[in-house]
């Protein structure tokens, strides 16, 4: 069926637990409740991510990067009442943007010039030699490792990927992340607990597809 | 279950790759605000309900029933058809010549023929959550909840909220989708100007494919049923005259950058951040008070000073600052 939101099957196993299914179905709710604050969450944490993963495929064209990430983006919400949390939301809009891409290409009869992951690697990897020299394998492995951190933080529920970036790439204390979450510190130290856990998860699984 | 060690390896591992990838790459402010005011405006029209439009809809609710019951016992003893359904409501009257024959609040049932004078504007809210205005010197039929026959004049719909309405003309109907345009009889020509979204013409005569004009396109339709296309600005004077009849919204409760998107649509604006750290703000602020009796220059000038926001607009955009 046109515009069909398909959830990949081989994804649902990116669920992690059922707090973070829970964190994504509460944020679900209060969107279909009318709930600005919701609303803005949503688009802070996965306007962006879907945009990583578009712009990977789509290099070198920034307006349909932009045009498929609008669609992808307005479709998901429209059809948000059949969400049902068994996957991540994450890979509820990537299935939505791999659709789009395709629907693009066929409508236009011509093939997709998606750069392939591994591919982009490669050129990440073979631009940082023309600059600096170094060892192309340690260059791919961490070029790939980036990448893949940065798809399990896209992949986590807006407040797991938020209070990780805090505290471990911003160096914010428990309290703070408390106050910015607006929960008790310890209740932000156990939201933390679980954000860790989950991205161990899916960072493992991740490298398992990507193997 | 986990014990503390546990923890502490998981702390030290997440925090080594997080600290080795660095942050994730940012996407384009400018085009992330303009994804985000494309999704929410589809986020709204699907899940939040107009405050003013909820209200008034929940007080017509008795005198709703109340129709739809003498509705059915004419149907019943006379053999009548129920068309005696709501189907509007006065939102707001402009008159600059006295009594208008209309009054805000006053409902309008199917069928209903409203006619406004020189000088007299009209909005109504449609049943379906639509805003519906009318220009001076214009008279409609609101033939049913997604239906209005243009008869003279000009009229402008906003179908952000609720489900299309089609409008009927001389030349054809007027399919809109997620959309603002307006539609005016001009001589024995109709003249379509898009704001936002697209809309598409089935025409009564020849042409068989739809016609679709999108935003920023005006489409002349001619009584022989040819058409003319050209390009129109989202924000010039043309469109100045939907102001005389809007009711600036309460703002107590909202964000700043709800009541931004707000103005920026009634204005044809796009909204544009001078820093990130502003565009961060306008979700975070929250107003209290009410501009609801302003103008809606004086409320946009009142809300940015008291909320220590600056503004300019400058070729459609309305660029906001924090000093």
């Amino acid at each position: 069926m046109a515009g069909q939101i398909v959830t990949v099957g081989p994804f649902q196993e990116l669920r992690t637990s059922v707090e973070a299914a829970e964190e994504e179905r509460h944020l679900v709710r209060r969107m279909k409740a009318g709930e600005e604050r919701a609303f803005e969450e949503f688009a802070d944490h996965y306007i962006p991510g879907i945009y990583r993963f578009a712009a990977n495929r789509l290099q070198g064209e920034p307006e349909l990067t932009r045009d498929i990430v609008q669609s992808t983006v307005c479709k998901v919400i429209e059809k948000l009442d059949g969400y049902r949390g068994e996957a991540p939301l994450f890979v509820w809009l990537y299935a939505c943007c791999r659709n789009e891409i395709a629907g693009h290409f066929r409508r236009a009869g011509s093939r997709p010039s998606f750069v392939d992951p591994d591919e982009k690697t490669l050129r990440a990897a073979e631009s940082a030699l023309a600059g600096q020299g170094g060892n192309p394998e340690a260059l791919l492995l961490q070029s790939e490792q980036e990448n893949l951190v940065h798809l399990t933080l896209d992949h986590l529920p807006p407040r797991y990927a938020s209070a990780l970036e805090w505290k471990y790439l911003q160096g914010e204390s428990v309290v703070e992340i408390g106050r910015r979450l607006e929960v008790s510190p310890k209740a932000a130290e156990s939201l933390l607990t679980r954000a860790r856990r989950s991205f161990e998860t899916i960072y493992s699984r991740l490298m398992e597809k990507n193997r | 279950m986990k014990d503390e060690t546990t923890d502490r390896d998981e702390d030290e591992s997440t925090r080594e790759l997080l600290q080795a990838a660095g942050p994730r790459p940012s996407m384009p402010l400018d085009v992330l605000e303009a994804i985000r005011n494309e999704a929410r405006a589809v986020w709204r029209a699907r899940f939040v309900t107009e405050p003013g439009t909820r209200a008034r809809w929940r007080w017509m609710m008795p005198l709703a029933a109340a129709v739809c019951a003498a509705a059915f016992l004419g149907w019943w003893f006379v053999g009548r058809t129920s068309e005696d359904a709501i189907v509007a409501v006065v939102a707001r009257v402009e008159s600059s010549r006295g009594a208008s024959g209309f009054s805000a609040g006053q409902p309008l049932l199917a069928g209903a023929t409203i006619e406004t004078a020189d000088h007299a504007w009209l909005a109504l809210s449609l049943a379906g959550g639509q805003s519906l205005r009318l220009d001076e010197g214009t008279k409609v039929t609101l033939i049913s909840v997604d239906s209005v026959s243009l008869e003279r004049g000009g009229v402008y719909l906003d179908s952000l909220h609720g489900v299309p309405v089609t409008i009927a003309t001389v030349a054809g109907d007027f399919v809109p989708a997620g959309t603002q345009f307006e539609l005016r009889l001009v001589g024995d020509a109709v003249q379509l100007r898009v704001r936002e979204g697209q809309v598409a013409l089935k025409q009564r005569r020849g042409g068989s494919e739809p016609a679709v004009a999108r935003a920023g396109q005006q489409l002349i339709v001619r009584q022989d049923g040819t058409l003319h296309r050209d390009q129109i600005g989202r924000s010039d004077a043309d469109w100045d005259w939907i102001l005389a009849v809007i009711r600036v919204p309460e703002i107590e409760g909202r964000t700043l950058q709800s009541f931004l998107d707000w103005m920026a649509r009634e204005r044809g604006w796009s909204v544009e951040f001078g820093s990130s750290e502003a565009a961060r703000l306008s979700r975070e602020v929250i107003l209290h008070g009410s501009v609801s009796e302003m103008s809606p220059d004086d409320a946009l000038n009142t809300v940015m000073l008291s909320s220590g926001f600056t503004h300019q607009v400058s070729n459609g955009t309305l660029v906001v600052s924090r000093p």
